[in-house]
């Protein structure tokens, strides 16, 4: 018989790294940020964005920029978490061990729980809304008449995931929600957190390379999974690289009374917060055509129509484009949205895309630079054939038209009215009937414009 | 308090166990079904192999192995769908057939363990993904798998796009990700060389191919076959490992291994080895990388064109003026002669666009040593653009154009294929260039950003059209290309 010890994973020296670690993930996991809050009333606190901004929260002593792009200030948090962890171990070390009276091993133990348990939280949350399309939807018939080079970079990512068939999107939600679950037990957390550093690797290079916004918290989850696998990794090590004989884990956490009790109920608890989630996220989803606006559009006009006359200020703008007036296509969406393509760079809209039913519904035009966007009510005239269109811009809030809307045909839209200055307009549209390779496809040979 | 535990069984009691009746029967089935799967059988590839035009291509056929099957299924599915993986499944059912042949020959047989055969199948397996993932590896490393889009597809609407295309530029946005996924591919192919890193190549192998299947059955981007097949073998290697994991992470026992290693007998065993190994690895990862180096930079076979067009005139242009025959054009979205606008590359590519419908190229745009047959910037994209491949003669200030997009027959690929540029001044108004439709128009450029050209257009008509670039600024960054030694633009 052979005889084997197993080793403590921290020795004596190295257990203050333990205790500094512990302190440092409980500041950056535990929310207790008070802006988390402000601007929601109670009824909001059990909203979809609340469960979802809790499940992914992130500790900002300094905020992090609103915006897309290469801004890692948040890295600055972890850098604050660890002084405040050195500082306060400095301090109360000696307190907090003697209070504690654990040894490392249960110490750690402790930790890792907490860093599954957040890991798994965040991740099953961000797996749903791709299995429910909430984050990456398909392209709008306004993005479909966009120029690829008018995209920020992270909207082409978005964009280019959200046109994927077979499942491709639904299939990484669930890689990423079973590698939560395997996470919730102590024995499969290695997989589950293997798996994971496998697929927050390739999210925290994405997130870089298309300057999606999140590249801080997501190396934040990579560092969770890291961590936990660490823990196996020398037995991982013996017995796939090495392939010497191993021995387990050792180590068997034994609860006292009043945790042993909780427990159960606990994780009862916890996987009843991911159902919940779920089933308020899928609904959400069904009832209602988030991430788009719920509010309807003029009836049986969506679709992208030629500007065929274009008359400012009762002068007539022929086909143009360079002319800096002249529209170019107008799209109207199945939602009250209307967008415009004209010879002008249009302002971006760089906020991060979030997840938000409550807020105003911005995904559509967020990142777009080659069309501007328009929301409006529509009121019906007087007399049954004319209704009157507010339009008020989505980036520009200040630019805005009112137009008389006559719709002679199933396919003409005349627009009659002025914008914000009193500039008289004129606009008479036409539908296309636009056939796009996108939805052909190249399974079979064609022939398109 | 250390954790005492005591292993019931030593490592050397497992090399007498014999494999059970099962483990026999399903091992006979894997080692003929992998044996079909990565033996080639296709004869043209051992006529490359056994008569090669060059040591590179000698690599190249053996990297890329043959990825015809057995057959091939015309039909919709038969290409994208279930019925494209028919040959896997023929081999299954091959190597069931096999298995009971072999099961039942083997009835009196005395053989207790497969180690041996089971050990040569799996350094088998090994080395044909790490070749086959090096060789993917090193068209992303030195990025020119996926190009940045060209001006004129920076100006496409996304809609105009096949969704395969937008898959592969999403990657060429960056150069830097294309060269991480290569840096991975290669990474992770070379672990495969060394028996310790097997399980970690064959993990990073398996996960990463697998998202690439995936993606090409998403946007049917043509090789979910060929990327699965490595998804297939790598579960393949790690498939030996299992029973040790399980049993370790899950069960919480104690583990000892035994794989089978075989021994060197005679002398000249160890020495054979280590030198067949070493001139291996050496060839497929430094000697590959290098031609596949110099196939990029100093010759010029890519998927994007190399020879600079007009100097310093690259941009996107307004049309100003058009004159047809004479008669000045105005715009109008629906004209399908008069010009809307037109982009030169910075290298020698044309584009200009008119309502017309055209008969798409819905091929990948696969590496060529010819500009012309460098396809890459227009397969797979709409929206009525229309590429002109031209040759400048700046004595006589002439451009001497082809369509790029138009069907040139094997024989003319074959010939063309030999250089970079197709020498147009010369087959202009000869019989061989009158089949490729070559055009010749003068072209003057009174200012740096203005351009006009003068001539007749495929129909006959006189065209007369003034160009004015726009200034115009992308969302997507600034573009990026690799400098290569043969020209500056």
């Amino acid at each position: 018989m052979t005889t084997f010890a197993d080793s403590h994973f921290f020795k004596r020296y190295r257990s203050a790294i333990l205790y500094i670690g512990l302190i440092f993930f409980l500041i950056l996991s535990i929310p207790y940020d008070p802006n988390l809050f402000t601007g929601s009333s109670f009824a909001d606190l059990f909203s979809l964005e609340n469960w979802f901004g809790l499940a992914t929260y992130r500790t900002s002593f300094i905020a992090e920029s609103p915006f897309v792009g290469s801004d890692v200030h948040g890295y600055y948090n972890w850098a604050i978490a660890l002084a405040l962890a050195l500082l306060l171990f400095w301090a109360f070390g000696r307190k907090i061990r003697q209070t504690f009276q654990a040894d490392d091993d249960r110490v750690f133990y402790w930790l890792r729980v907490l860093l599954r348990y957040r890991l798994a939280l965040a991740i099953t949350f961000i797996g749903l809304v791709k299995i429910i399309p909430i984050q990456l939807p398909e392209p709008t018939i306004s993005e479909l008449h966009t120029e690829y080079g008018d995209f920020l970079l992270w909207k082409l990512y978005y964009l280019t995931n959200g046109i994927a068939t077979a499942g491709y999107l639904p299939v990484i939600g669930a890689l990423e929600i079973l590698g939560g679950l395997f996470l919730l037990n102590r024995r499969t957390a290695i997989i589950g957190s293997g798996l994971l550093i496998a697929v927050l690797l390739n999210v925290v290079i994405v997130n870089y390379v298309y300057e999606i916004g999140e590249q801080v918290y997501s190396s934040f989850l990579l560092l969770l999974a890291v961590v936990i696998f660490s823990y196996d990794w020398p037995r991982f090590y013996q017995l796939l690289i090495k392939k010497a004989a191993t021995i387990p884990d050792g180590f068997w956490p034994v609860y006292g009374r009043r945790v042993a009790g909780i427990r159960p109920y606990l994780q009862a608890v916890f996987l009843l917060l991911i159902a919940v989630f779920s089933v308020q996220a899928y609904l959400s989803w069904k009832n209602s055509d988030y991430p788009f606006p719920d509010e309807k559009g003029l009836e049986g006009a969506a679709g992208v129509y030629d500007v065929k006359d274009f008359v400012w200020k009762g002068d007539t703008i022929p086909y143009s484009l360079t002319d800096t007036l002249r529209w170019k296509d107008v799209v109207f969406e199945k939602w009250n949205t209307l967008s415009i393509r004209g010879n002008r760079s249009v302002k971006v809209d760089s906020l991060k895309p979030r997840i938000a039913f409550n807020r105003e519904r911005n995904y559509e035009y967020l990142g777009n630079g080659g069309r501007e966007f328009f929301g409006y009510t529509s009121k019906k005239g007087s007399d049954k054939s004319t209704t009157t269109i507010k339009l008020t811009g989505k980036v520009s809030k200040g630019h805005t038209f009112a137009f008389i809307v006559k719709r002679p045909d199933k396919r003409t839209v005349l627009l009659d009215g002025v914008n914000q200055l009193g500039d008289s307009l004129h606009v008479r549209l036409e539908k296309v009937n636009k056939k796009y390779l996108l939805h052909e496809g190249r399974r079979k040979p064609i022939r398109i414009y | 308090m250390a954790t005492i535990q005591y292993l019931e069984s030593i490592p050397t009691s497992q090399q007498e166990q014999g494999w059970k009746y099962w483990e026999k029967v399903g091992f006979r089935f894997t080692f003929i079904f992998f044996i079909l799967m990565v033996v080639p059988l296709d004869w043209e590839w051992y006529e490359k192999v056994f008569k090669p035009e060059s040591l590179y291509d000698w690599m190249a056929t053996i990297a890329g192995g043959a990825r015809t099957g057995w057959i091939e299924i015309d039909s919709e599915s038969g290409k994208w769908g279930f019925a494209s993986y028919t040959s896997w499944w023929l081999n299954g059912l091959i190597a069931v057939l096999g298995a009971s042949i072999w099961t039942i020959l083997a009835r009196n047989s005395k053989v207790q363990r497969y180690d041996a055969l089971y050990y040569w199948l799996r350094v088998l397996v090994r080395y044909r993904i790490a070749l086959g993932l090096i060789a993917f590896g090193f068209i992303k490393f030195f990025p020119m798998q996926m190009p940045f889009p060209s001006l004129a597809n920076l100006n496409t609407d996304i809609g105009e796009y096949a969704p395969f295309k937008l898959y592969w530029q999403i990657v060429g946005v960056s150069y830097k990700y294309e060269i991480f996924l290569g840096f991975l591919e290669i990474a992770a192919g070379s672990l495969l060389f060394f028996r310790p890193t097997v399980v970690i190549g064959a993990i990073i192998n398996a996960g990463v191919l697998f998202n690439i299947a995936h993606a090409n059955i998403a946007y049917d981007g043509a090789v979910h076959v060929y990327s699965s097949y490595f998804v297939l073998l790598s579960l393949f290697l790690l498939l030996q490992y299992l029973p040790a994991i399980w049993k370790l992470f899950i069960l919480r026992e104690p583990v000892s291994t035994y794989y089978y290693v075989p021994k060197f007998v005679r002398k000249w065993n160890k020495p054979f080895y280590f030198g067949l190994k070493a001139t291996i690895v050496v060839l497929f990862i430094f000697v590959y990388g290098f031609y596949r180096y110099e196939r990029f930079y100093d010759e010029g076979r890519l998927k994007e064109p190399v020879l600079p067009g007009l100097a310093k005139a690259a941009g996107h242009y307004e049309v100003s003026s058009f004159l047809l025959n004479g008669k000045s054009q105005a715009y109008s979205p629906a004209d399908s002669v008069r010009w809307h606008e037109a982009f030169f590359e910075r290298y020698s590519t044309l584009v200009y666009k008119v309502n017309k419908a055209n008969s798409i190229d819905l091929g990948n745009g696969t590496p060529s040593l010819n500009d012309v047959l460098k396809t890459y910037e227009f397969t797979g994209r709409a929206g009525g653009k229309n590429y002109l491949y031209y040759e400048i003669d700046s004595t006589e200030h002439a451009l001497y154009l082809i369509d790029k997009n138009q069907k040139f027959s094997k024989e003319q690929r074959k010939k063309l294929d030999k250089k970079l540029d197709v020498g147009l001044k010369a087959l202009y108004g000869k019989a061989q260039g009158d089949s490729l439709h070559v055009l010749k128009w003068a072209y003057e450029r009174p200012t740096a950003e203005q351009i006009k050209l003068k001539g007749l257009d495929a129909s006959g008509n006189n065209l007369e059209i003034t160009l004015n670039r726009v200034k115009e600024s992308y969302l997507t960054g600034k573009e990026w290309y690799m400098k290569n030694t043969l020209f500056a633009y």
